[in-house]
């Protein structure tokens, strides 16, 4: 009887042990692709870990101020892909991203990108008054426009999200509701579901984590 | 004998089955076409997308306008609409394929889910409503 209870003593000790976690496991990975570099240092080969990271960028807000990837150095942000007329998943996508606003709305290392699919028909006047009507800060959440092309590329290679132009899809395009999360030196650190709430209360953790790692 | 018998109480059996099966599915069919066909936009707790796209939960405008609420769900709507005080302006797109019976679910979901309209609607009178769209 005795025994059985040290067993179980024991037992629970161990499992304890499972659970805690050391603080240095709660970092965030790097997504996407990675490389070594060798680079000769003192004659010597030194190898070093090129990440996945966003090239630099140039978009229209919806007041018509160049966005690049100066409005985002050393702060985190995250973009997601939509269009003002989209009839599928768009305003899930959007009153989602209200809540990350509105938790996040008087941090200034926080910074929202919605990139336009649909830049011929979001123009910047078609932006503003979209912004206006969800009543956003234009320096916290940029919709951006621009070449749809170079737009298209960045969801689809850089962000490693789908945004093609459908004719059989609703509104004439598809594209997943992904939010990425971006850090400081524009890596992405995370991938979610932009229409389901869950994943997005994943999100704000992890901003919260990333906020924690880019102070140190 | 034995055999009749036991083949009648199968086909009661089945046939409760199939009966029962057909009122569940009734039950929760306007829930499913409201999930697949306004959830969207109008959102599953039907409060809209703030400023862009009008909630339906606790809408003036189901109301105001419910004489013109089959047509809107089949044809959509373009121009500004006010809904509880606040001009909207985002086309809605139509929904042809939706037969009188799936408009007549869809508008008792909101009147039991969003008590709005106030009251349930009829299939005649979702009919007549659909004879007479613009």
């Amino acid at each position: 009887m005795t025994k059985s209870i040290v067993y179980v003593g024991l037992l629970s000790l161990a499992l304890a042990g499972c659970q805690a976690k050391p603080e240095e496991a709660k970092k965030l990975p790097i997504l996407g692709s990675r490389e070594p570099k060798v680079t000769m240092v003192d004659g010597t080969p030194k190898v070093d870990t090129v990440y996945h990271s966003i090239p630099d960028f140039a978009f229209f807000n919806q007041d018509s101020q160049r966005v690049t990837q100066e409005t985002v150095a050393g702060k985190i942000y995250v973009a997601d892909f939509f269009f003002t007329s989209c009839p599928s998943i768009c305003p899930k996508m959007k009153s989602q991203m209200l809540r990350v606003y509105e938790k996040y709305k008087d941090n200034p290392n926080v910074i929202l990108l919605s990139h336009s699919i649909d830049p011929t028909h979001d123009t910047v006047a078609v932006l503003k008054e979209y912004a206006e009507r969800l009543g956003v800060d234009s320096k916290k959440w940029h919709f951006l426009t621009g070449d749809k092309d170079t737009i298209l590329d960045m969801a689809q290679k850089h962000y490693m999200t789908s945004a093609l132009e459908d004719k059989n899809a609703p509104g004439g395009f598809a594209h997943s509701g992904a939010f990425l999360l971006v850090d400081g030196q524009r890596h992405i650190r995370g991938h979610y579901d932009g229409t389901m709430a869950p994943d997005v209360d994943k999100l704000m953790k992890d901003i919260d984590l990333l906020l924690q790692e880019e102070k140190k | 004998m034995f055999l009749t018998r036991a083949l009648i109480v199968l086909c009661s059996l089945g046939l409760g089955a199939v009966l029962a099966g057909c009122f569940t599915e009734r039950g929760k069919e306007g829930k499913l076409l409201y999930g697949r066909h306004c959830a969207n936009c109008h959102l599953d707790n039907g409060e809209g997308l703030r400023g862009v796209i009008p909630p339906l939960a606790g809408a003036d405008y189901l109301d105001k306008h419910r004489e013109e609420l089959a047509c809107l769900i089949r044809n959509g709507i373009n121009g500004p609409i006010q809904v509880n005080g606040r001009m909207y302006n985002q086309a809605m797109p139509g929904n042809r394929g939706l037969t009188e019976a799936d408009i007549t679910n869809i508008l008792n979901y909101l009147h039991s889910e969003f008590k709005n309209p106030a009251t349930r609607m009829s299939l005649d009178e979702v009919k007549a409503q659909l004879q007479q769209c613009p």
